[in-house]
């Protein structure tokens, strides 16, 4: 199991779409390995479309939804940030299908 | 002054679609004036502090913005003293302009977030500022993101799309007794409508908008985009308005989104959006979330 600390990667860099970059580079890096993963959410405000279009979507594109779903979980994440999280990867993975 | 030309530009309503129209025909006069005047800005006697609102204020600072670019030497007339004072004295728009800054605080009013100008290194920090500032003063417990996510979608929409060149300001007011917070963002670059049909055969300017506001869909112009930022604008506040070229799209309490052409070309992007903070859930953590 890895535990990827969302706020040190979101501090990490000055545009949010270069700390997308970085944790998709994470994701990536453990999903290669068989490891599941778990994105410890604290600390971390909101998750900008800009962010998850570079990290989440981009995995989302090259490995599929359900790569996603059985083997990335979120601790520590508010209500409404996980509703949020649900509903964008409901609207990528709609709009995948629409092109 | 100098021994130039004089230029008045009056204000004379801060109605929105005559406040609106006021700034398109002073933009348009000044882009095709190719002399380098004195121009005065002037606001009626009837105009009260308290209507002008966070629109009317971004839309002034691009105006300004542009006329100084052009090379003018711009003045605001004091004629409408109270407002005058509350442009100069407390909001300090001579230091954007004359001054070159980005942020200045205000003097006096404290429920506003004074006016910047949208700098694309400070954009994600300055989202984060203004919800800290809300959650710090007003509300502890309650789940604020909303205002940060808005406001970052809106910027990078700006940084993505208009092509600004450093004209693009924002500015938040928050009325305590309704708890509502009032965003304002304009920038004078190609405009959203515009950038729609650059890439897409469509008809007007209304529809471009319109599908612009659509999720999923995108120009594409940068590999971050992937058509969710303004439809997170507007599904996660309780008004929102936005207006760019001779298109405007809005959203009222009903949901219902209403797409109309405009009777004048604004040279760029408005959008506006009100956030209702009393109306936000308090803050629950869940220690493990599963998509």
């Amino acid at each position: 199991m890895r535990k990827i600390q969302l706020l040190d990667i979101m501090k990490s860099r000055d545009l949010l779409s270069d700390a997308g970059s970085v944790f998709y580079k994470e994701l990536i890096s453990a999903l290669s390995s068989s490891d599941k993963v778990t994105v410890d959410m604290t600390g971390v405000n909101s998750m900008p479309s800009v962010f998850l279009n570079v990290s989440i979507g981009r995995l989302i594109d090259e490995k599929g939804i359900d790569t996603l779903r059985n083997n990335v979980a979120f601790a520590m994440i508010t209500k409404q940030q996980a509703l949020r999280l649900k509903e964008y990867i409901e609207k990528y993975s709609a709009s995948m299908v629409n092109c | 002054m100098s021994d130039k030309g004089l230029y008045w530009i009056a204000f004379d309503s801060t109605e929105q679609h005559i406040w609106l129209w006021a700034v398109v025909n002073a933009y348009n006069r000044v882009v095709n004036r190719g002399v380098y005047d004195d121009v005065v800005i002037t606001f009626d006697d009837s105009i009260d502090v308290q209507s002008v609102k966070p629109f009317h204020l971004v839309t002034l600072a691009c105006l300004i913005h542009h006329i100084d670019k052009m090379g003018h030497h711009v003045y605001v007339s004091s004629k409408n003293k109270n407002l005058s004072d509350y442009l100069f004295n407390d909001l300090g728009f001579q230091e954007y302009f004359g001054g070159g800054k980005n942020y200045v605080e205000t003097k006096t009013s404290s429920n506003i977030f004074n006016l910047w100008r949208i700098v694309e290194s400070d954009k994600d920090m300055y989202a984060k500022k203004v919800e800290d500032y809300f959650r710090s003063r007003y509300f502890h417990d309650k789940d604020l993101s909303a205002i940060s996510l808005c406001m970052v979608e809106a910027y990078y929409n700006v940084f993505d799309h208009a092509e600004a060149n450093g004209n693009a300001f924002s500015i938040i007011q928050y009325d305590k007794a309704s708890s509502r917070l009032y965003v304002a963002i304009s920038d004078f670059g190609i405009g959203v409508a515009q950038s729609v049909r650059r890439h897409n055969n469509v008809c007007s300017d209304r529809e471009a908008i319109k599908m612009a506001v659509e999720d999923g869909f995108t120009v594409s112009s940068t590999e971050r985009n992937r058509g969710m930022g303004l439809g997170n604008i507007f599904s996660m506040t309780d008004e929102v308005m936005l207006i760019s070229n001779s298109g405007m799209i809005s959203k009222k309490h009903d949901g219902k989104l209403e797409p109309v052409g405009l009777d004048f070309m604004y040279p760029g992007t408005l959008i506006c959006f009100e956030i209702d903070l009393s109306s936000m859930e308090d803050e629950e953590i869940i220690e493990e979330f599963n998509i």
